[in-house]
């Protein structure tokens, strides 16, 4: 299956442009979609689950035609969606809550509903608390239930809108090993604005930027924009100077080393590095906010 | 994807989720409090007794007056069950689920509704049960089973419609102070009064029109006089509006999200 996104626009009420003529093809497998906040992304994840309608464009999933009530209904048939912030009903019990969305996906047969329930809060490392109330549950346990809903139709799709935000280190590598795992068979769009999120699971991404794709490719080809442009130095304080954007600081006692993208104004001294895909993404955002293209906005 | 089953379960966990709500167990204790003290006067007076009511007036005359307060409780505790989901952003993963929107609203009215009659039910029982005890007739039973299904449940429907409805388009807590304004002055503002108030029309869904139609009862501030015909145009005409307000909510909302 495959997601064709072709010339789509949305303008919200009020004129405001979220998304500006997106082309965009999404393979089966992991896809990172990547951008800082507000860049259009949970617009975007929202036309796709059939929340919000684009203002004009196409959408095509698999055989599936987005701009038609019947092409969405069929859409969410095979949708499973976990948004950003996650609405759950607090005096549920998560069992109670996954058996509830389980009936709204169609999930008619009782006991297979059950059963599919209970093997999906054991996926999510949820089966000795799913009698408690929901609103009992930390941030982290609710997502997990939120990935579990999600994936209660065994959807072919599934679109997860920042899904580590918020969570800490431990909660987020686990999260990431699940979606990479189910990444396999199906879509899997992953939208979030942690670049170590989509370096960690995903081989294809795009970039967003003020409801523009900047980039769309493989995480080599993005990891190569900034090819020649990374620089580690290291000096007793003094900032580098040039045409950078400082990406770490690492303070060594009497030096202090930095990590820098861009073009430096004497690289004599400094150590020409191996681009990392934040490197890549730092350098990205650096070129599309030059003021050509800021002007085309 | 069977949209009755579908319905089916929206209806039970809405169920679930309103009668398990502290407040509407509260609101319905108070209640019992207030209409068996009402009761006991009613059952001393002396000019009551002497009406020689039937056993089915008696029951009537006591349903009426349990339906004093119940709708208000259950229009009140309704009023936020769509707001909820918009608050808690449930809503934003509904509408990325199969099931339709005509399915969940109508499963969540049903539910919703169902759970606050059953709070209501309880408390004509309760009424009911202290009668039986005052009087020695078991026949007040079946007999304000009957009258609660005729008298109480049209109303309770119309009044669970706009309550669902209106807070969609108004700020819950403004809804919720204009109904119980609204069911001082439409239900219980005797028409005698010198104000205009729906009282004693067929749009009167405390049930006085349907209680003096079919049973010859009248409660307090009612007409008491009204025929078996007016008593079918207000059962009529509760319905009727319940379903066209369901049928208008249902309308807005698939043109609110087609808006999005």
């Amino acid at each position: 299956m495959q997601i064709d996104i072709d010339h789509l626009n949305k303008v919200y009420r009020g004129g405001v442009h979220a998304l500006t003529d997106i082309d965009l093809a999404i393979p089966n497998g992991m896809f990172g979609l990547l951008g800082p906040n507000g860049a259009g992304k949970t617009t975007l994840m929202r036309i796709l689950a059939g929340i919000l309608r684009p203002t004009s464009g196409t959408i095509q999933v698999g055989e599936h035609d987005g701009n038609t009530e019947r092409g969405r209904t069929a859409i969410k048939r095979i949708l499973g969606y976990l948004p950003q912030d996650l609405g759950v009903y607090p005096d549920l019990s998560a069992r109670e809550f996954l058996d509830y969305v389980g009936i709204l996906k169609g999930l008619d047969e009782r006991k297979v509903r059950r059963q599919r329930v209970e093997e999906l809060l054991e996926l999510v490392s949820l089966s000795d608390v799913a009698s408690r109330k929901l609103k009992t549950f930390s941030g982290g346990m609710k997502r997990r239930v939120g990935i579990a809903q999600a994936l209660l139709n065994d959807p072919q799709l599934l679109i997860v809108d920042e899904p580590t935000a918020g969570l800490d280190p431990e909660e987020r590598i686990r999260f990431r090993n699940l979606l990479s795992d189910l990444g396999g068979d199906r879509i899997v769009l992953l939208s979030t604005h942690i670049v170590e999120d989509i370096a960690q699971t995903c081989r294809r991404l795009a970039i967003m930027n003020k409801g523009h794709i900047t980039f769309q490719g493989s995480t080599e080809d993005l990891a190569n924009e900034a090819r020649g442009k990374v620089w580690t130095i290291t000096s007793s304080g003094t900032k580098p100077a040039g045409d950078v954007t400082v990406v770490s600081t690492m303070n060594m006692g009497a030096t202090v080393q930095y990590r820098v993208v861009g073009e430096l104004a004497d690289p004599s001294g400094a150590t020409p590095t191996e681009p990392s895909l934040e490197d890549s993404y730092v350098w990205l955002m650096r070129e599309k906010r030059s003021p050509a293209l800021s002007a085309a906005h | 994807m069977d949209s009755l089953k579908i319905m089916w379960g929206v209806l039970r966990y809405e169920f679930r989720m309103q009668i398990r709500r502290p407040a509407l167990w509260l609101a319905f204790l108070c209640f019992a409090f207030l209409i068996v003290r009402s009761a006991t006067g009613m059952l001393d007076n002396p000019y009551f007794l002497q009406a020689h009511l039937s056993a089915l007036q008696l029951a009537a005359s006591l349903t009426l007056l349990t339906n004093w307060l119940a709708p208000l409780g259950v229009g009140i505790l309704l009023a936020d069950r769509l707001s909820r989901d918009r608050r808690t952003r449930v809503d934003e993963l509904l509408n990325t689920l199969p099931g339709t929107l005509r399915t969940r609203l109508l499963g969540k009215y049903l539910g919703t509704t169902l759970a606050s009659l059953t709070a209501a039910l309880l408390l004509h029982l309760v009424v009911m049960a202290f009668a039986i005890w005052q009087t020695g007739n078991f026949l007040l039973l079946p007999l304000g089973l009957l009258c609660y299904g005729v008298i109480v449940l049209p109303g309770m429907l119309f009044v669970a419609a706009f309550s669902l409805a209106c807070p969609v388009v108004i700020w819950l807590p403004l809804y919720q102070f204009l109904f119980f304004g609204y069911w001082f002055w439409g239900n219980l503002l005797s028409p005698h009064s010198g104000l205009p108030t729906l009282n004693g029309t067929i749009f009167t869904p405390i049930g006085s029109v349907i209680g003096a139609g079919f049973f010859n009862v009248g409660s307090r501030g009612g007409t008491g006089s009204s025929s078996a015909v007016d008593g079918i145009a207000s059962l009529v005409a509760l319905l009727g509006i319940a379903i066209l307000v369901l049928v208008a909510l249902y309308q807005f909302l698939r043109w609110q999200q087609a808006r999005q």
